[in-house]
């Protein structure tokens, strides 16, 4: 980066012909560049109505990954996985066989029963037909509705529907055991036929909800879970994401207004970054590109980027009005000595996003695309735009003289507050910040080395642990005997071979093996259903439930058996696993088990392929993310390293760049460990933002003190120098960002706010790296390159 | 060889598939040869038949599950060997040393050190060839029923090892009776060093299962599918007895001298106070399926059933409620005076009652 410190400064030096080329046409043009502006706005304000805000299963899979090849394979033969919901509909004062309790399950299972989507004739709950009991008697296998056809509320139809449910063997699974509830299990059709169109999760929900509302009464409780559900909530929460923009937005104009005390140019700065923002947002669906829980805070994030650079040209325009450029010349100017220097920190930060397009994740890679055109628009808006329109606005004469006084200060040597920072220049203080700094580093890393891979709390990873969701599947896992962290183990054999004896008994074997992991609940595959119909087919005797060898029975029993445990072609079972949780090393035991035994079994015919299912997926996606995190981190430091290198030209200088960010990078880790957050598809990315947006400071700040060093200035001088020009504006950029980013903390969406915390934590603690620690290592790393008096730069001062 | 008359590669390779097939399903089913694994929790598991060794008790169940107790069930531990891991689904013993447990795939294992260690004497392949050779070498009765016999046992060598034994009988070290699926009855006299059929076809032409084999007074009585009730009395052949129910008999029950109980389906219950020479219909409190019987110290009879519902029969007063089990109950013995150790698929539970 080369920051142009060759450029006059006063009214009477200021000459407009010196202006690079770029800068002559835009400055010569600025009626039609505030035009073109002005219609792409527009342009662009028209096409944010295509935007679509959606919620993807498969945007946040690692589709590379083995795991999710074999399932994206089998999907279709997965329907025992499929997408269904499980209303729960609760009497908290007593049981079940209660005449309006009954009533109300009717409506409600009548209600969702209407509801577009809902795969209708597979629907089940108390009052659907299909749900059947069985009992053996003499003549072989009586059965029957179990809600009694002539059901009229009296005791003696309440009765016999105890005896029913007894005997259908829904307890557990329809009815929880303590008969205080039952469930209505609806499967959902991904394409709505009715409507033409894929299932709407945002509507889905929406009419959850309104069922909810209605019958949610003092005398009747509903639960909602189900990936639907899951997803329908991510989608409200996007909504509410809109008003933590307004506070992101209403934090950061109150801070460019402390800082400028001016309200013509903050608004200015504000305006310019929305725009940015509205670009961003009307270029998305042009590319084929939505906002998805994860690209959402983009917006935030290119906002706050924007107000930290538009805050930077403010400065500039301010001190040279104040010296007495008209506002004209004071914005070339400041374009002169700044667009270099904004247009390098960019390309910093979109080096740092396009990083992650390393990671073959969906979701992360639209980020990162979002992102880097987001930072590619600023240079537009914020860069030209914003200069542009300064010639303008002009900026408040109140403001400029403010701006020159305090430069003036600056200039005199009197740097006020500021001294503090100075100090860190200084041997003693230096070694001070740098020991606390070994320290932390030493304590970060004994930290670090604790970080969790994966989701760490109970329920739906993507909300929070006290969400309505949460709630009601905390409340179903303790009724109900199914878990909701499902892997699914796809064993494929030949054609017509799925019922095969010798195939049986090792899917039975990997079960058992299973079954002792301590992290298993339950597992379920067609051996338990064979041993179930062993004794059904002998009139209940128990000691039938074996696998017995003998395939005609086999085949009997498989055409008794409900989709789910095998495919339609006869050449996969499926075995699903229940696990007690999806924390990484519960998903790690249970796949290295199953690998293992796989290895051993395996043969031509027969494959014990992982994973589908929730946990399945999981297990993947922690993979992947474990693998990458280092891998990107390694990318991120190269591309960083690489260009600082350009800048600087000096590999002492880099080292003082970039000790600070690797510090705060540890220190992210370890804060990670300490807030209960592992990593995962949300946290992954936050590491690469975080150093791409952190080495700008660094840049900003060495830049300018490099050039004072190799003028000959003490690095005292130096680095006072660089915080009055400079220095500021880190600080308020680290706190426009940490601001803006920390709002995120309030989203009901569990991994925003893991994100928003992150990158706040790595916006301040790199702004106190770039302040403090930098000085500290520069004091024993960067030394005056040239012996010239100190007085010799005076008319670089006058210049810079 | 009819394929090879219609040409066409796709008729022929599909003849050679169904042959690779059919030599697949040919060889020893694994678990005749695997060794039950060791567990954690082994009581934790799907258990059919208890039984006491003395004062230890031993309990079987899926997978070659044989676990012991010596102190009345409040702690379990595994077998030392049980060469098998097929579902095991009863066990009994002469002594408090030697024992027999039978279970699935025609397995028959014998103990001699308290359930300790168990060795294999019979699975399903051996059974089908031991009925075929003594079918061959049938000297008594007509060349028909020899005829009818060699043609089952062939049946049954080409079947594979696929019947279970259901229940068993143990006299004396010497002497077991282990009987199961499609009329299967077999029993060793000398330790089952030998094995030879316990019944004759024309017993149960049908083939129907065998589920409980009881010894009263000098009466052996075998209960099965369809109401059958075999007797043999003082080691005479078996005869059929009628009895009023005509569902399956579970299990039967008495005392030597004492009225005898026949229990099945659907909570029946039937009685014989005569030897078990007639039987009459008990009007009975149970709702479900009966599988499990034991006989109390003080001679009172106890049922337990499918629901979980245990109650005692005594001769005078007839049936009263005892408990109710968490679980299906698989089988029951009496450990101290008030307890009831009971088994089923969900493992061991034990059941106060009375004081």
């Amino acid at each position: 980066m080369n920051i142009n410190v060759q450029c006059s400064t006063t009214a009477s030096t200021f000459r407009a012909q010196d202006g690079s080329f770029l800068e002559r046409l835009l400055f010569e043009n600025r009626v039609w560049i505030v035009f073109c502006c002005l219609a792409l706005t527009a342009f662009f304000s028209y096409q944010v109505r295509h935007l679509e805000l959606n919620a993807s299963y498969k945007a946040v899979i690692p589709n590379d990954h083995a795991y999710v090849q074999n399932y994206l394979s089998h999907e279709r033969d997965l329907k025992g996985l499929g997408n269904t919901l499980r209303i729960i509909v609760a009497n908290p004062h007593g049981d079940i066989f209660d005449p309006d309790y009954l009533k109300t399950l009717r409506e409600i299972n009548d209600a969702v029963f209407a509801i577009p989507g809902v795969e209708r004739p597979y629907m089940q709950s108390l009052w659907t037909r299909s749900t059947r009991w069985l009992a053996v008697t003499e003549e072989g296998i009586d059965g029957g509705p179990v809600m009694p056809d002539a059901y009229d509320g009296t005791p003696k139809y309440l009765e016999a529907l105890r005896l029913n449910i007894l005997r259908s063997g829904e307890v557990g699974r329809l009815v929880a055991a303590d008969m205080h509830s039952s469930a209505i299990v609806v499967p959902l059709l991904d394409y709505d036929a009715q409507a033409g169109q894929a299932l709407d999760y945002g509507k889905l929900s929406q009419q959850l909800e309104a069922i909810r509302a209605k019958y949610q009464n003092d005398k009747v409780s509903i639960h909602i879970v189900g990936f639907a559900k899951v997803m329908g909530d991510l989608i409200d929460g996007l909504w509410q994401i809109l008003i933590f923009f307004a506070i992101a937005v209403a934090i950061a104009t109150a801070m460019v207004y402390w800082f400028t005390r001016c309200l013509r140019s903050t608004v200015l700065v504000v305006l310019c970054s929305l725009v940015a923002v509205l670009w961003l947002l009307g270029l998305l669906p042009m590319l084929g590109l939505r906002l998805d829980p994860y690209s959402i805070l983009v917006p935030f994030l290119i906002f706050a980027i924007g107000m930290s650079h538009g805050a930077q040209k403010m400065n500039g325009v301010m001190q040279d009005v104040g010296r007495g450029l008209s506002r004209i010349d004071a914005a070339r100017n400041t374009f002169r000595r700044l667009f270099l220097a904004g247009f390098t920190a960019l390309v910093c930060d979109a080096v740092g996003f396009a990083v992650l397009f390393m990671v073959n994740i969906q979701a992360i890679r639209e980020l990162a695309l979002t992102a880097s055109l987001g930072v590619a628009i600023l240079i537009f808006t914020n860069l030209i735009l914003l200069p542009i329109l300064l010639t303008y606005t002009g900026v408040s004469h109140d403001a400029a003289r403010r701006a020159l006084a305090s430069e003036n200060k600056a200039l005199a040597g009197g740097t006020g507050g500021w001294n503090i920072l100075v100090l860190f220049t200084r041997r003693p203080y230096a070694l001070a910040a740098i020991c606390t700094a070994l320290l932390l580093t030493i304590g970060g890393a004994a930290l670090a080395t604790r970080l969790q891979v994966g989701d760490l709390d109970a329920g739906a990873p993507e909300l929070r642990a006290d969400s309505q969701y949460n709630i009601d599947n905390a409340f179903v896992n303790g009724h109900y005997a199914t878990s909701s962290d499902v892997l699914a183990i796809m064993v494929t054999t030949s054609a017509e071979q799925c019922a095969d004896y010798a195939t049986l008994v090792k899917v039975r074997e990997l079960q058992s093996i299973l079954q002792r992991l301590p992290g298993t609940d339950a597992t379920v595959s067609f051996t338990d259903l064979a041993k179930q119909m062993g004794t059904a087919f002998n009139e209940g005797s128990l000691k039938w439930a074996e696998l017995v060898p003998n395939q005609t029975v086999l085949n009997t029993i498989m055409t008794q058996a409900s989709r789910g445990l095998f495919n339609g072609d006869c050449n996969m079972l499926t075995l699903y696993v229940y696990l007690r949780d999806h924390k990484a090393s519960t998903l790690e035991q249970t796949v290295q088990t199953v690998e293992t035994f796989a290895a051993g079994a395996n043969t031509d015919d027969v494959k014990f392929l992982l994973a589908a299912g929730n946990a399945g997926i999981e297990a993947a996606t922690n993979q992947v993310v474990k693998h990458n995190n280092y891998l990107m981190l390694l990318g991120v430091y190269l591309a960083v390293i690489i260009l600082s290198l350009i800048t600087f030209r000096s590999w002492r200088a880099v080292l003082v760049a970039i000790l600070p960010l690797a510090l705060t990078s540890l220190l992210a880790e370890a804060l990670m460990v300490l807030v209960g957050v592992g990593l995962k598809v949300a946290t992954l990315p936050v590491t690469a933002l975080g150093v791409g947006i952190g080495i700008d400071y660094a840049l900003y700040i060495l830049s300018i003190m490099l050039v004072w060093l190799r003028a000959g200035a003490s690095l005292e001088q130096a680095y006072s120098r660089a915080l009055m020009f400079v220095g500021r504006v880190v600080l308020l950029t680290g706190m426009t960002l940490a601001a803006g980013v920390a709002t995120w903390m309030f989203s009901p969406i569990k991994f925003q706010a893991d994100m928003g915390l992150l990158l706040a934590f790595m916006f301040l603690v790199n702004m106190f790296g770039a302040l403090v620690l930098l000085p500290s290592i520069a004091c024993f790393m960067l030394k005056p390159t040239t012996q010239r008096p100190v007085t010799a730069p005076t008319k670089v001062i006058e210049n810079a | 060889m009819r394929a090879i008359r219609f040409p066409g590669l796709a008729v022929i390779a599909l003849f050679i598939l169904n042959l690779s097939a059919s030599a697949i399903a040919s060889p020893l089913p694994t678990v005749l040869d695997e060794p039950a694994q060791r567990v954690e929790n082994p009581e934790k598991a799907y258990l059919l038949g208890i039984a006491k060794a003395g004062k230890r008790l031993v309990a079987v169940g899926e997978a070659g599950r044989i676990i012991l107790s010596d102190d009345n069930a409040k702690s379990w531990y595994q077998a030392q060997s049980v060469p098998v891991s097929v579902l095991l689904t009863d066990v009994a013993f002469a002594d408090e040393r030697i024992g027999w447990a039978v279970g699935h795939l025609g397995v028959v294992l014998r103990t001699e050190d308290g359930g300790r260690t168990w060795h294999k004497q019979l699975d399903g392949v051996k059974v089908a060839e031991l009925m075929l050779a003594q079918a061959n070498s049938m000297v008594s009765g007509s060349s028909e029923a020899q005829a009818l016999a060699v043609d089952q046992a062939k049946r049954l060598v080409e079947d594979g090892p696929d019947k279970p034994f259901l229940a068993l009988h143990v006299s004396t070290p010497e002497q077991a009776l282990v009987i199961g699926a499609y009329g299967l009855a077999l029993r060793t006299s000398d330790g089952g060093l030998h094995w030879s059929a316990a019944t004759q076809i024309a017993d149960n032409p049908g083939g129907l299962h065998y589920y409980a084999a009881a010894q009263v007074g000098n009466a052996q009585l075998l209960v099965g599918e369809q109401g059958m009730l075999l007797r043999s009395v003082a080691g005479e052949t078996y005869e059929r007895i009628a009895q009023p129910y005509s569902g399956t008999l579970f299990g039967c029950i008495g005392e030597a001298g004492g009225p005898m109980l026949a229990f099945g389906l659907r909570g029946n219950v039937v009685k014989s106070v005569d030897g078990g020479s007639t039987w009459k219909q008990l009007d009975s409190p149970l709702h479900a399926s009966v599988q499990a019987a034991t006989l109390l110290a003080d001679g009172t009879i106890v049922l337990a059933a499918e629901n979980g519902q245990v109650v005692a029969w005594r001769a005078e007063g007839g049936f009263s409620a005892l408990g109710q089990a968490g679980q299906p109950v698989a089988a029951l013995v009496q450990t101290q005076p008030h307890t009831l150790i009971l088994v089923g698929p969900h493992g061991v539970e034990s059941v106060r009652f009375g004081a």
